[in-house]
């Protein structure tokens, strides 16, 4: 079986990830900041630590302004609906994922807020900051914008946007859930207020992981409450991070694997996994393209784009292609990728299209693999 | 011991507990664990503390400093 899904969720897990799991279900498996006995203080300590090399690989300003959530969508939620109040205006980009449409557009349904789409020139930097700076009001309170396309790999002015929102003080969301761990991203060099990412794709821990890491932690209002370990004589939520958006129990045996998962990738580092990912990307857009493949994705290019292509192959849909390399034992997703707003601007959202995604444990030979079969395929 | 020597220090939660414990560990003269305290643990609702041993003014300066959410300091 080779792996190319790794834009839902990286696979395998290094074996430190599969070894922190095995510790933390066999020795540290106490709730962590509930109780006053040592292997509950020894859990909390493994629980920091994660805390504390999100912060560092993240360039966060403090530990506890890094949340655990369940996954990306998790922490995007915590921001919207946290955030936003009634009459407040929203601009996202027009690459974004479910994750923030749907959650946006239900709070416009409901008439709380509203939202425009920033169309991203991905020839013109100049261009986007114009259309962005054109569609910001007085009613402005967030931009939500994509690292990184989940479908096409497209990366969108980053530091551009996020500096006309830090000029026209507006809170800037960005998702990372493609980016984490494969492109650099430091919040002391980019002024981004609210980083959501998945714990368990680039960052390579287990799934029910996710982060959100953000210096205004006590501006947003609590969507779910409960125990935290702490305050608990007081029926309110504390004001302070992280307790204030950790309700209940955090996913200790999880965050104790993302903590495995972040030292494998902090050992890497994020710029030599993205160089390493890219020219696996480069080798197959280029001989999709030798085969005759519809390619949605512009050829992969430093900085522009992530290792995720777009593609189909003609008189085949994208789930069809994928199906067939199921087959013969190749894992690619098909479809429609919970991004509509991207389809659309891409162009395939009547057709939807087969992705490959790359994770830190492909090879170039299995990219020739890969081609050979689509070749066979082709006949 | 002299007066000064030793103090606990009682925190918001057990995040606070333990960076501040790890901001202390290293520092010449100062030794420090993550406990609960049970008389705060009745009075703040959570108890994590740090108790520490050895120059305990500089130690609550230097967590104050890191921004550790100090609820009460108690010297002995």
């Amino acid at each position: 079986m080779i792996y190319f899904d790794n834009a839902a969720t990286s696979f395998p897990k290094p074996q430190g990830v599969q070894a922190a799991m095995e510790d933390a279900l066999l020795c540290f498996g106490a709730n962590p900041g509930r109780s006053g006995h040592k292997l509950s203080v020894e859990t909390a300590r493994r629980v920091y630590a994660c805390r504390e090399s999100l912060a560092q690989l993240f360039g966060a300003q403090e530990p506890e302004q890094v949340v655990f959530t369940l996954n990306c969508t998790h922490a995007l939620n915590l921001v919207f609906k946290g955030l936003l109040k009634e009459g407040d205006h929203v601009i996202l980009s027009d690459l974004e994922h479910n994750a923030v449409l749907r959650p946006i557009h239900t709070m416009s349904q409901k008439g709380t807020i509203t939202y425009d789409l920033l169309e991203i020139d991905l020839d013109s930097e100049a261009v986007t900051v114009q259309r962005l700076e054109e569609l910001i009001r007085r009613e402005t309170k967030l931009i939500v914008l994509t690292a990184g396309s989940n479908v096409f790999g497209s990366i969108p002015p980053i530091d551009a946007i996020a500096r006309v929102a830090r000029e026209r003080e507006v809170y800037l969301v960005l998702d990372a859930a493609q980016a984490a761990g494969v492109l650099p991203i430091d919040l002391r060099e980019t002024p981004i207020d609210f980083l959501c990412m998945p714990g368990h794709k680039g960052l390579y821990g287990p799934t029910g992981t996710g982060v959100l890491i953000t210096p205004h932690g006590e501006l947003l209002d609590t969507m779910m409450e409960g125990g935290t370990g702490s305050q608990s004589l007081s029926p309110q939520m504390p004001d302070f991070l992280p307790d204030r958006l950790e309700a209940g129990t955090v996913n200790a045996l999880g965050i104790q694997g993302l903590g495995a998962g972040l030292d494998y990738v902090r050992a890497k580092g994020p710029a030599a996994i993205y160089r390493q990912q890219l020219e696996l990307a480069q080798a197959a857009w280029r001989g999709l393209r030798e085969r005759g493949a519809l390619l949605y994705t512009p050829e992969p290019a430093y900085g522009s784009s992530l290792p995720v292509l777009a593609f189909d192959l003609p008189g085949l849909s994208g789930e069809e292609t994928c199906a067939r390399l199921d087959e013969v034992g190749f894992c690619l997703r098909g479809g429609y990728h919970c991004a509509p707003l991207a389809h659309r601007k891409m162009g395939t959202l009547e057709t939807g299209a087969a992705r490959l995604s790359f994770g830190c444990y492909n090879t170039m030979d299995q990219v020739e693999r890969l081609l050979r079969e689509i070749s066979r395929i082709q006949g | 011991m002299t007066s000064g020597q030793q103090a606990t220090v009682v925190v918001s939660s057990i995040t606070y507990a333990i960076k501040g414990q790890n901001i202390l560990t290293g520092q010449r003269g100062i030794t420090a664990w993550v406990d609960r305290d049970q008389e705060a643990y009745g009075q703040y609702g959570c108890g994590y503390c740090i108790r520490i041993r050895g120059d305990c003014r500089r130690a609550v300066a230097l967590l104050e400093e890191h921004r550790v959410k100090i609820k009460e300091v108690f010297y002995a």
